[in-house]
């Protein structure tokens, strides 16, 4: 139902585009969404979600481009069970009240290998715009007939601002978050 | 997360306000208003050794932990009183406690994935009958525990209770919801300090104390399962546990006199309450460690070391 409301989402953005757009869905096989947070000031911690899905449509004309990324929280892999569950709990992502993370794009503007993509980014419950440098949109046909093409980006944001305040201190309030995915060509 | 002076100070403001509100409504004991103290007692202990704990309102009920101390703990308080201070008959105290274990669930669980059907949710036969045998899992020990608080007025109801929520914040912390298990400390030191005053404060009513105790317990039981890892096995033992004290009506333990028997059920309740942490505990470090697959051993220091030679 999410992923159809994305689509709408998506095509709604672009009505005024031209019939160059081309329409992509996230390919969940090769799609990331990685974070890193460093603990106690000695390390990092990293951590991915597995479960990542979403539309995009790629215009000649940047600011018609749209993305849609929904990410499920509790997909959440940090490869240890433990710390997975408490990441799951209430005292962090709390993953049964808010199950989803969520990206829609508001503006796009070009730039040098990529998009510059502003967006409404929805996590914990609490949206927050949150810009993105997406690099890549470079084509493959692979397998033979599917066109592909990708993005990475990576941005910085403090989990403080969307209310996640446990443990900040031995935990850092800064996240480095990085995505990376392919869209197959519907 | 857990600080352990941070919970030893909650631990004691909730016992002084406990002891507080006691003190003061047993000096009304000729006005209604002194029935609502033992209820009143361990909800406002409750509440305060959360607040000590960091708990702060985020918004209108958007979390767990709000709808628990800000929707379903006054509630029972109120109802406790209410009840105290009115006499009605069985049914109508029975139906009262009904429509208020009934709604704990749904309220605990308000805007969830449990009752907005998302993924990983219930459908909606399957919310009604969850939900439904989820309230009457609350009501049957609420009820048993008040009825025999009734029939055998005693402290061991209390402390059993105490026990209870102890252990019930200790396995709760161990399955990965640390601030709601930390919560369940300063419930126990509540209960203590009830159990303490009740020979004190006699010509109030305790079982008001033993029915607001029991739905905090229950309420972070609850939480503990339904957004933290609590395993139904660990949530079902803690839940019956107090439900020991029951043996003190059967035979021969009710010839017994109160010290031994006290004693027994004590003992009882804590080897049940230490088989629950303790395989918690243990649940808690296989989790915790990543084993290598086929059980080789985890390499060591040296083994990166002498990689490649």
């Amino acid at each position: 139902m999410r992923y159809v409301m994305n689509c709408v989402t998506v095509l709604a953005l672009g009505l005024a585009s031209t019939a160059q757009a081309d329409d992509y869905a996230i390919d969940p096989a090769h799609a990331a969404f990685d974070f890193r947070i460093q603990h106690l000031g000695l390390s990092w911690t990293t951590g991915r979600f597995n479960a990542v899905e979403g539309v995009f449509r790629i215009d000649p004309t940047p600011a018609n481009c749209a993305f849609a990324v929904t990410i499920q929280t509790e997909s959440v892999d940090s490869g240890n069970k433990q710390r997975d569950d408490h990441l799951r709990s209430p005292d962090w992502f709390n993953a049964k009240q808010h199950p989803q993370i969520t990206f829609k794009s508001t503006a796009v503007k070009p730039v040098e290998d990529g998009y510059e993509v502003t967006g409404d980014f929805t996590l914990h419950g609490v949206t927050k715009p949150v810009t993105l440098m997406l690099k890549g949109g470079g084509s493959a046909e692979f397998p033979k007939g599917v066109q592909r093409t990708g993005f990475t980006g990576s941005t910085v944001l403090k989990r403080s601002d969307f209310g996640m305040s446990t443990m900040v201190g031995p935990v850092g309030d800064d996240v480095q978050l990085w995505i990376s995915f392919e869209g197959i060509k519907k | 997360m857990p600080d352990p002076v941070a919970i030893l100070i909650a631990m004691a403001a909730s016992g002084i306000v406990t002891a507080i509100v006691l003190l003061a409504c047993s000096r009304l004991a000729s006005s209604p208003g002194a029935a609502i103290g033992w209820p009143l007692a361990v909800g406002l202990g409750f509440v305060t050794g959360s607040i000590m704990l960091g708990f702060r309102p985020r918004g209108i009920l958007a979390t767990d932990q709000e709808r628990l101390l800000l929707l379903v703990v006054p509630l029972a308080v109120t109802v406790e009183s209410w009840i105290t201070m009115r006499p009605m008959s069985t049914a109508r105290k029975v139906l009262v406690r009904g429509c208020v274990a009934l709604s704990s669930g749904p309220l605990l669980l308000l805007g969830s994935v449990y009752m907005t059907g998302g993924s990983g949710g219930w459908s909606l036969a399957e919310r009604v009958c969850f939900l439904f045998g989820l309230g009457v899992s609350i009501l049957v020990p609420w009820l048993a525990l008040v009825k025999l608080q009734q029939r055998r007025p005693d402290p061991v109801i209390s402390l059993t209770l105490a026990a209870t929520s102890l252990a019930a914040g200790i396995t709760i912390m161990l399955s990965g919801y640390a601030s709601a298990g930390q919560l369940a400390l300063p419930l126990a030191a509540t209960l203590v300090v009830a159990a303490l005053a009740a020979p004190a404060a006699a010509g109030l009513s305790a079982p008001g104390a033993v029915g607001v105790g029991w739905i905090c317990l229950a309420g972070l039981l609850f939480i503990g399962r339904f957004f933290g890892s609590l395993t139904t096995l660990h949530g079902v033992l803690l839940g019956v546990t107090p439900l020991v004290c029951w043996l003190a009506e059967c035979r021969p333990l009710c010839f017994w006199a109160a010290w031994p028997r006290r004693l027994l059920l004590l003992t009882l309740t804590l080897l049940l309450l230490g088989t629950v942490v303790w395989q918690a505990q243990h649940r808690f470090q296989t989790h915790s460690g990543s084993p290598a697959p086929g059980g080789a051993p985890a390499p060591s220091m040296q083994d990166y070391l002498d990689f490649g030679r």
